[in-house]
């Protein structure tokens, strides 16, 4: 079962993954674009600015996922060697359930405001809101998942050992 | 200020130390808040809706396209380059690679808006020469990571950047006025370098069968490195182009000398890159939209105007605050991180000062030198793992060989806390302020 989802999880790392990095590359590209525009031609697309903006939340939260699955964030981790092995595990796996809560509140309520931007067009995009805030839900689900399957494992298989400090694994 | 925002400020403070990701501990504090406050429950999708507009800013677009302009420069072999101009200049005098390990991250600070990023794209390169050399590898290592702190206060800098984004502050001016404090860090350390290396007899490195015409290869080989902060910096200072745009610019011009000039940017690479640009920016902005929401608790509690009146009641001088600041963001870098304090500090305190009459481009330069120096002060500066990590070093070993260098960053941090002048004069020159 564990099994399963770990290569759920990676699936949706790759997919993520894979978005995030086409939608990045078309944010530099965007803004590249109007640079152009407007010095070497002497005008601007009203678009580009919000299509950037919106795009790049919504790369920040897939890779936001990606952060959490191979466990890049920054945590103060000097005290982690003072902690039990076993009694580490089960601070970790509560640590994850307390922010899998935190995460749900995001996808609910980033789905509330998704769904009532649903008429509301952006300015110059002409994009109904809908598809901008659904980044903060989608991307917190996706979070939520990475997290549950790894507190599953913490409570399972225990946290691996793990001499480094997180920064290094860390994305900064 | 009501027993809510202890609470919510507790919860923070635990969550960390116990070890849950830095992100989330801020992000958990600020949900802890609508739920603890009597009648906030209700009002939740404040809590989503600030989260979104807090990453919802043009200016922070900026920060992955520096992220891959830095990467892309460093992949192409940029770094290598820089390391053998610098090595032109200072390489001869006694202690040379030490000095070429500052001059060098001088150079690269042009390019790289981070100081992370400057200790993985130099570092190995630099302790490496400077081991077969004969210097002690942890003397390198500290070294490494203390010229790397002068990175984000000379321009670019992303930190600056966010410093003027939260306090809607000019970034030119902030860029201006974060040039000349730079340069001193280098200088400083220099100075330690100079005395270091009498007393224990550094080698010289001068490099070997010198004529004109290797100079100007080494010289030619690293200029597109050298023409880039020109660009970059000249574009923003003379108001051409926003600090968005330069860094939309810096990507297109590092793709360019890539593919066309160095002709070794394999799309494979560049696709690596991209991963770790959306991941490191992934890593600021969850920060920021979380930090966001704290930002509003605490004015929803009334915390800056709280804040002001206590300090007129204690009567503070300008001076005396700026003292207590700067023991402030050195404490809290002894544990967290550069953009953590300034997303959840900076918006609280340049009000406050500038009602006082300290210039908030005076004030961004001086936060942002206290957090950078954060990142090398143990036992949880980031900077120093990362040094140890490259270079193999113990982090205690680094600690202690990096001592003079933290002085010497403390002494020009305090020139540049109680001498407006060295920050100021800059913009003011090119009529910012």
């Amino acid at each position: 079962m564990l099994r399963t989802l770990e290569k759920l999880a990676d699936v949706l790392g790759f997919i993520s993954s894979f978005v995030a990095r086409v939608m990045l590359v078309l944010v530099a590209a965007i803004l590249f674009m109007q640079v152009v525009l407007r010095y070497g031609f002497g005008f601007s697309l009203p678009w580009p600015e919000e299509a950037a903006r919106y795009l790049m939340i919504w790369v920040v939260m897939l890779a936001g996922s990606l952060l959490v699955k191979d466990e890049q964030l920054v945590r103060v981790d000097f005290f982690d060697g003072y902690w039990p092995r076993r009694l580490l595990s089960i601070r970790n796996a509560i640590f994850r359930l307390m922010l899998c809560a935190l995460l749900a509140v995001l996808v609910w309520k980033g789905y509330e405001n998704a769904d009532f931007g649903q008429r509301r067009m952006s300015a110059t995009l002409q994009l109904s809101f809908y598809w901008i805030y659904l980044s903060v839900p989608v991307g917190a689900a996706l979070m939520l998942f990475h997290m549950l399957v790894l507190a599953l494992r913490d409570l399972v298989r225990g946290t691996p050992e793990n001499d480094q400090p997180s920064i290094l694994k860390a994305e900064i | 200020m009501d027993y809510t925002l202890l609470v919510v400020i507790g919860l923070l403070l635990v969550l960390m130390i116990m070890g849950s990701p830095v992100i989330f501990a801020i992000g958990f504090a600020g949900m802890a808040y609508f739920f603890i406050k009597p009648g906030m429950s209700g009002m939740l999708d404040i809590y989503a809706h600030k989260f979104f507009t807090g990453m919802d800013v043009f200016i922070w677009l900026s920060i992955p396209l520096f992220i891959i302009a830095g990467e892309i420069m460093t992949a192409i072999g940029m770094t290598d380059r820089l390391v053998n101009l610098s090595r032109l200049m200072v390489g001869r005098l006694r202690g040379g690679l030490a000095y070429v390990n500052v001059v060098g991250s001088m150079m690269f600070s042009g390019v790289s808006g981070s100081a992370l990023a400057d200790i993985s794209a130099l570092g190995p390169v630099e302790v490496k020469m400077m081991e077969k050399d004969g210097y002690r590898k942890d003397f390198a290592a500290a070294l490494t990571v203390s010229s790397a702190i002068q990175g984000p206060i000379i321009p670019p800098s992303i930190p600056l950047i966010i410093f003027s984004a939260l306090t809607n502050t000019s970034v030119a001016a902030l860029f201006l006025a974060g040039a000349v404090p730079g340069l001193m860090l280098g200088v400083a350390q220099m100075a330690v370098i100079y005395y270091l290396a009498r007393k224990k007899g550094f080698p010289r490195n001068p490099i070997e069968n010198l004529t004109l015409g290797v100079a100007f290869h080494i010289f030619m080989s690293a200029f597109w490195a050298i023409f880039m902060p020109l660009i970059i910096l000249g574009g923003i200072i003379s108001g051409i182009f926003t600090a968005t745009e330069a860094a939309a610019i810096a990507v297109a011009y590092a793709l360019l000398v890539g593919v066309l000039a160095y002709r070794n940017l394999s799309l494979k690479a560049f696709w690596d890159i991209i991963d770790r640009a959306a991941r490191t920016s992934a890593s600021v902005y969850l920060i920021v939209g979380f930090a966001t929401i704290i930002s509003w608790v605490l004015a929803n509690e009334r915390v800056p105007s709280e804040l002001q009146a206590l300090v007129q009641d204690m009567q503070l001088e300008p001076w005396m605050l700026l003292l207590l600041l700067n023991l402030f963001f050195l404490i809290n870098g002894l544990w967290i991180g550069d953009s953590v304090q300034l997303l959840l500090f900076a918006p609280l305190f340049t009000p406050l000062l500038a009602s006082m009459g300290v210039d908030p481009v005076h004030f961004g330069v001086i936060m942002v030198l206290n957090v950078m120096i954060g990142l090398m002060t143990p036992p949880y500066g980031l900077a120093l793992y990362l040094g140890s990590t490259i270079s193999g070093v113990p982090l205690g070993a680094i600690v202690r060989q990096s001592v003079p260098f933290l002085l010497s960053n403390l002494a020009v941090l305090l020139v540049v806390t109680y001498v407006p002048a060295v920050s100021l004069t800059l913009p003011r020159l090119f009529g910012f302020m």
